[in-house]
């Protein structure tokens, strides 16, 4: 990244936005108490923990995975991208500290070992006897490799490609949480309220997810393809708004198409960071910078501002009769492209 | 040639996260969703609670060590019979009857319940109870013999009368965690808790939910009061099981085997 390291690049808005979230999970747990001892006062007060922590903790993961869609529909929620990790660390440590009341009230205090408890207490295959808390487990341990590896550190040391792998595990966790929850609490709590609001999650999640890949499938399939050769037509230099791209697919991969200071420039859309699309960012000060990250590249060569080192592959464009046409064939990561000149065209 | 098409004023403004602020009109964006996301999350925080089912009137007071004096009986299952005060009716028992347990998931220990077997002891624990059973957990090493030098009270005796065989259905919970270790006491997540009290000797217990919130409930015991830890399985599931039905005092006792539960599925 165009920055300097370290351990968390705090901002205004970044300290803003986390300051919110803690005094959000501070008061859910404040409130689930409050009503806890209200409605039910002779609840236990380990048992009161466990429910409110692993409640806020599923609440906020559900907040967590619709930012990713949120941000493809609507880019005015793309800052919060910038914060989602901090709630992913945030909903682990919610997550432990569940999964540690949990250990230490139902599994110890007795002559079997905590963990070996937590896995080998229900093995059954009815519903009574399902293993839930196993898939609770699971998740958690998962959650746990996601916080431990979510700083820069580790972006940069795995690889964006396997970082970005790593971290898609979140959906696996999600789907284990999900089995754990309806396996677990939902055979003891009867109201119809509980299943509705875990259905209700799950299906926002799912809605938002397909609404998004829908509209990428749009943006895929109905550009056009007339072609030359090598090269491929895409829009009218106008369509392009300046410092600003259009996207196309072309043969399969999407080519951002930028127009600057009276040029045409064409580069891959996937952000080496974190596979951001490029082609929804801007360019400021001469670099080419992704919405998601701030990720900047030059977008003559595609090398990332310095001192960072990645490179994305660039695109040859031509301008003929006010259209731009880009060779589908891409150059290797980091090579220099002449870019097409607008005025030259005209 | 198509003209090009105003873009939305939203796509104007462009935030990049190592930047100081963010575009007006997006932070206003998004404090309005912030506010919405936290409006609804408060109402669950309320709501969960709200809704959680209505447990039993149990209680574990953690805190409060009592002293307790009494008669120390280890059939049918470990307990103090302690005298009730003052002058009571003829149909109630002169005896309550306080199950025994250690702290934590564990039994009191069978070579304890050994020694200390039909002697008047005095000991220290907390209290676990509900609106009809007690039971105290006994600190460790608090258990004295009380060494009556003259007028050594009379053994107590508790009423005990066989109802006969009954095939009963409920749910089978520890008794230490349905009187208050944790409550709620029962249910599907509390399951892993029960079966380690079950596998460290606590009594099991069948719950029988009747009409209007109420319940009975049987301790178990093995065949010559030996605990069946082995129906640790069947604990947090509902069974049906078969065994003879005692009253012994105030309290529902029933003896059964491994064999009789779930109509000999076992």
């Amino acid at each position: 990244m165009s920055f300097s390291y370290k351990a968390i690049d705090w901002t205004p808005f970044k300290r803003a936005i986390n300051n919110y979230l803690w005094v959000g999970i501070s008061s859910y747990l404040a409130l689930f108490t409050l009503a806890s001892i209200l409605f039910t006062p002779t609840i236990s007060l380990n048992i009161m923990l466990i429910r409110a922590f692993g409640s806020a903790a599923f609440l906020l993961l559900h907040i967590i995975l619709a930012i990713g869609p949120l941000c493809r529909i609507d880019s005015r929620f793309l800052p919060l991208l910038y914060i989602r990790r901090h709630m992913g660390v945030s909903c682990f440590i919610l997550a432990l500290m569940h999964g540690l009341l949990v250990i230490f009230t139902h599994h110890t205090g007795s002559d079997v070992h905590p963990l070996v408890s937590v896995f080998s207490s229900d093995s059954g295959s009815t519903i009574s006897t399902f293993p839930f808390q196993a898939f609770g487990a699971i998740a958690l341990g998962i959650m746990l490799v996601m916080a431990a590896t979510s700083h820069d550190f580790w972006l940069k040391n795995l690889s964006a490609p396997i970082w970005k792998s790593l971290h898609m595990l979140v959906y696996i966790a999600y789907i284990c949480i999900i089995i754990h929850v309806t396996m677990g609490i939902l055979q003891t709590e009867n109201s119809i309220v509980y299943f509705l609001l875990i259905f209700a999650g799950v299906t926002t999640l799912c809605t938002l997810h397909v609404y998004a890949a829908i509209k990428e499938f749009r943006t895929d399939f109905t550009a056009k393809t007339n072609s030359d050769g090598d090269l491929v037509e895409t829009f009218p230099v106008e369509d392009i708004p300046e410092d600003r791209a259009r996207i196309i697919n072309l043969h399969g991969e999407r080519v951002a198409i930028f127009k600057h200071d009276g040029k045409i420039y064409a580069v891959s859309n996937v952000c080496q960071h974190q596979n951001g699309p490029l082609g929804e960012g801007k360019i400021i000060n001469g670099c080419i910078t992704c919405p998601w990250h701030g990720m900047q590249y030059h977008p003559e060569n595609g090398c990332a501002k310095e001192p960072s080192t990645e490179k994305i592959p660039t695109f040859n464009t031509v301008i003929k009769d006010g259209v731009v046409w880009v060779d589908h064939k891409p150059n290797l990561p980091g090579s220099p492209v002449k870019p097409a000149v607008i005025h030259e065209a005209h | 040639m198509k003209p090009i098409e105003p873009r939305d004023d939203k796509d104007q403004e462009f935030f990049i996260g190592w930047e100081q602020k963010v575009p007006p009109r997006q932070k206003k964006f998004l404090y309005n969703r912030l506010i919405g996301i936290f409006t609804f999350a408060f109402l669950v925080a309320i709501l969960l609670p709200a809704l959680q089912v209505h447990y039993s009137q149990s209680f574990h007071y953690k805190n409060r060590l009592v002293n307790l004096e009494g008669y120390f009986t280890k059939n049918p299952l470990p307990s103090l019979l302690v005298k009730r005060p003052g002058g009571i009716g003829e149909e109630i028992p002169s005896y309550s009857i306080y199950y025994l347990s250690y702290p934590q998931k564990r039994a009191i220990p069978l070579e304890v319940a050994d020694m200390y077997d039909s002697q008047w002891v005095s000991l220290r624990g907390t209290l676990l109870f509900n609106q009809s059973d007690t039971m105290i957990e006994v600190q460790p090493r608090s258990i004295d013999v009380i060494n009556y030098y003259e007028n050594t009270p009379p053994r107590p005796i508790i009423p005990e009368k066989s109802l006969g065989i009954h095939e009963l259905k409920g749910e089978l919970l520890a008794s230490k965690t349905y009187l208050g270790a944790t409550n709620p006491g029962y249910g599907k997540a509390l399951r892993a808790s029960s079966v380690l009290h079950v596998t460290g000797g606590i009594a099991p217990m069948l719950v029988i939910n009747l009409p209007e919130d109420t319940t009975h409930e049987f301790i178990l015991i093995g065949e010559n009061n030996i605990p069946i830890e082995a129906i640790a399985p069947y604990v947090g599931t509902e069974v049906k099981i078969k065994g003879e039905v005692i009253v012994w005092g105030d309290k529902l006792v029933l003896k059964t085997n491994l064999t009789m539960i779930n109509g000999g599925q076992s």
